[in-house]
């Protein structure tokens, strides 16, 4: 196994300094040697509990590939099964973005906009914010970097502050357990290559603060403890203007409203942004689970108003 | 939405000429390494599931193998599973 | 009055080439809104208009220096107007420009494009190109001398009766996933090494971005051609696309 200078932590540690990996001789060509991709992926549908698996994976040597090998998705499945609206908010949408939009300014968000991942690459204020850090391993953000993604987008913290009351209201909405919700905040000409999730951040917390979580049995097609649905939702927090790109697989979500919802098949279904228009694009991200028999977990639509 | 895993499993069980090794997964297409395999592969997954575009395989100095051809989908309905 | 009042003041006082190159390179006009008021979602699109055999592999190519690189900005294929709008969004030029070689000017001609503006556009990954409507500017500013005299149409925004001027993108590559291509409304997918795509430049908005992990070239080229009955007839029936061969 090549060292990868990566140091095992918990989610509440501050990751310092080893993000700089020693050499990026061990990040692989793309595009993927199928019968590596095979090996891994193999590997990946062994039993395990919730905590082996977080073991195997943060230690895997082809880390890099783990997340395209974990894809399950075949080209020509229906656009429904990518993506589809679950949710529509109504809400004071023009006083919530004004509010967004003096937080990003404030924080120079649009101008400091190189996410080096050698700095804390969220926005926060708040020292509980500070001690909590996104599962990245170094290898993502290196391949990323490596292949000139180094404009991404900003990530402004909902939950663990206050500065958004009205977000962490709508976040209630979905009964999210371990949730995290965000504001993914993606300035003008700022790119998000395309990947896989993992949703290792509530995950990781959920195994760390829970035993009962930690060994239950891992469900490596969902990518979620038995019981559960690991869920990632997406709210438009301003309507869409040409140029703002989301793709899921090859289709496009676009022409949203403020306050459209739409919840994904993130274990499987590769997507990128991009933001060629010229004004920002805010979104706001929760990830969590749900139980099996959620809302959620049946494809059903529900409208709130606020 | 139709698992890859899940296919596969069933596609060796079916298709009499396909072993383990024949074929894997790339980008959301399946790469043959032989030409006569993808074909018996084509014809099944035609009867079964619908649809499927042929493609000649590129083939990259760092992979372990030479494959011929890939196949993918042109458009399952939704809720389709293996 | 308003900075796009004042710049359709100018653009309707323009009369000959010279004036409109004129123009474009004013400083004080809001070019990208003046631009961006062109498109117009009844005739934007784009149509395979062409497909070519035998095209040289160009991944070689694409290791040279660039003449113009993705990232920065460069007077030479932006206005300054522009180049101030793309530096205060955080664009680049969106893609790396490069000279195109004799073997790929060939493609031109196989066309029938006469004395054509050709360059390979690779668009490294990483990289996008801003939402935009084109003016064929570098396509006139290449022929100054020739051109600057000539009366100016301002609806087809070129020469007065010239041929139309048409520009085509040539996919020197297999389309490969991440790679976005976005001819508002419809997104460009799945080419092969040899596709030729027109668009109704004059009044198609479009983007590109690269979120993915390989190179994407292509070959564009401006011009008149000697017979774009082809061009027509393709974009009216998808079933006659014309096939070429470079060899």
């Amino acid at each position: 196994m090549i060292e990868t200078q990566y140091i095992k932590k918990t989610h509440k540690e501050i990751d310092h300094s080893s993000n700089r990996l020693i050499s990026d001789r061990h990040l692989h060509k793309h595009p993927y040697d199928p019968e590596l991709l095979e090996s891994i992926r193999d590997d990946i549908l062994k039993p395990r509990t919730c905590k082996e698996f977080m073991d195997w994976l943060e230690t895997h040597p082809h880390y890099d590939m783990v997340a395209e090998a974990s894809s399950q998705f075949i080209r020509g499945t229906h656009q429904d099964d990518c993506f589809y609206q679950c949710a529509k908010i109504n809400t004071d949408w023009s006083n919530i973005t004004s509010r967004i939009q003096k937080y990003a300014d404030e924080n120079q968000i649009n101008e400091k906009f190189d996410t080096n991942y050698t700095k804390e690459w969220r926005v926060f204020p708040m020292k509980e914010q500070k001690e909590f850090v996104p599962f990245r391993h170094n290898t993502e953000l290196d391949n990323m970097r490596k292949h000139g993604f180094t404009k991404q987008y900003q990530l402004i913290e909902v939950t663990l502050t206050e500065n958004f009351p009205e977000l962490k209201q709508i976040e209630k909405l979905f009964d999210f357990e371990w949730g995290k919700a965000d504001i993914n905040y993606q300035p003008t000409s700022g790119q998000f290559p395309r990947h896989v999730d993992f949703l290792t951040t509530p995950f990781r917390r959920a195994i760390e603060e829970d035993p009962k979580i930690a060994n239950t049995r891992y469900n490596p097609f969902t990518k979620t403890p038995e019981g559960y649905q690991m869920t990632r939702i997406l709210i438009a927090l301003e309507d869409w203007v040409p140029g703002q790109m989301f793709m899921f697989e090859n289709y496009s979500w676009n022409n949203w409203k403020a306050g459209d919802t739409i919840n994904f098949a993130w274990h499987s279904c590769r997507h990128s942004t991009s933001n060629c228009s010229y004004r920002p694009r805010p979104l706001m991200k929760i990830s969590g689970m749900v139980k099996d028999g959620h809302w959620l977990t049946q494809k059903k639509f529900k409208e709130f108003k606020i | 939405m139709i698992r890859y895993s899940e296919l596969k499993n069933k596609m060796l069980k079916d298709v009499a000429s396909l072993q383990k090794d024949d074929f894997y997964l790339l980008e959301g297409k399946l790469i043959f390494k032989q030409e006569q395999k993808s074909l018996d592969a084509k014809k099944y997954l035609e009867k079964h599931y619908g649809n499927v575009e042929v493609l000649k395989a590129n083939n990259h100095p760092h992979w372990n193998s030479q494959y011929k051809i890939e196949l993918y989908f042109t458009g399952i309905s939704e809720g389709v599973q293996a | 009055m308003t900075k796009l009042e004042k710049t359709m003041e100018i653009w309707n006082n323009v009369e000959t080439v010279d004036d409109f190159l004129n123009f474009i390179e004013n400083p004080d006009i809001d070019y990208m809104n003046w631009s961006a008021s062109f498109a117009d979602s009844n005739k934007s699109g784009y149509w395979i208009g062409a497909r070519i055999k035998n095209i040289p592999d160009v991944a070689h190519l694409l290791d040279n220096t660039p003449q113009i690189k993705a990232t920065e900005l460069s007077p030479t294929s932006m206005t300054e107007s522009e180049l101030e709008h793309h530096k205060n969004y955080n664009f680049g030029s969106g893609y790396d420009r490069h000279v195109a070689t004799q073997e790929l000017m060939r493609i031109a001609d196989v066309l029938g494009f006469e004395d054509p503006s050709a360059y390979l556009n690779n668009q490294p990954t990483g990289t996008l190109m801003g939402r935009h409507v084109d003016s064929i500017t570098c396509f006139l500013h290449e022929r100054t001398e020739e051109l600057k005299g000539q009366k100016f149409d301002r609806e087809r925004r070129q020469p007065q009766g010239s041929k139309d001027i048409w520009r085509c993108f040539v996919a020197l590559d297999d389309w490969r996933p991440g790679q976005i291509v976005n001819f508002e409304p419809n997104f460009w997918t799945h080419w092969k090494k040899g596709d030729v795509l027109f668009f109704d430049w004059r009044n198609t908005a479009h983007s590109t971005a690269n979120a993915g992990m390989h190179n994407r070239p292509f070959l564009k080229i401006t011009g008149t051609m000697k017979d774009d009955q082809f061009v027509l007839d393709a974009r009216q029936d998808q079933d006659k696309v014309k096939v070429f061969n470079l060899k």
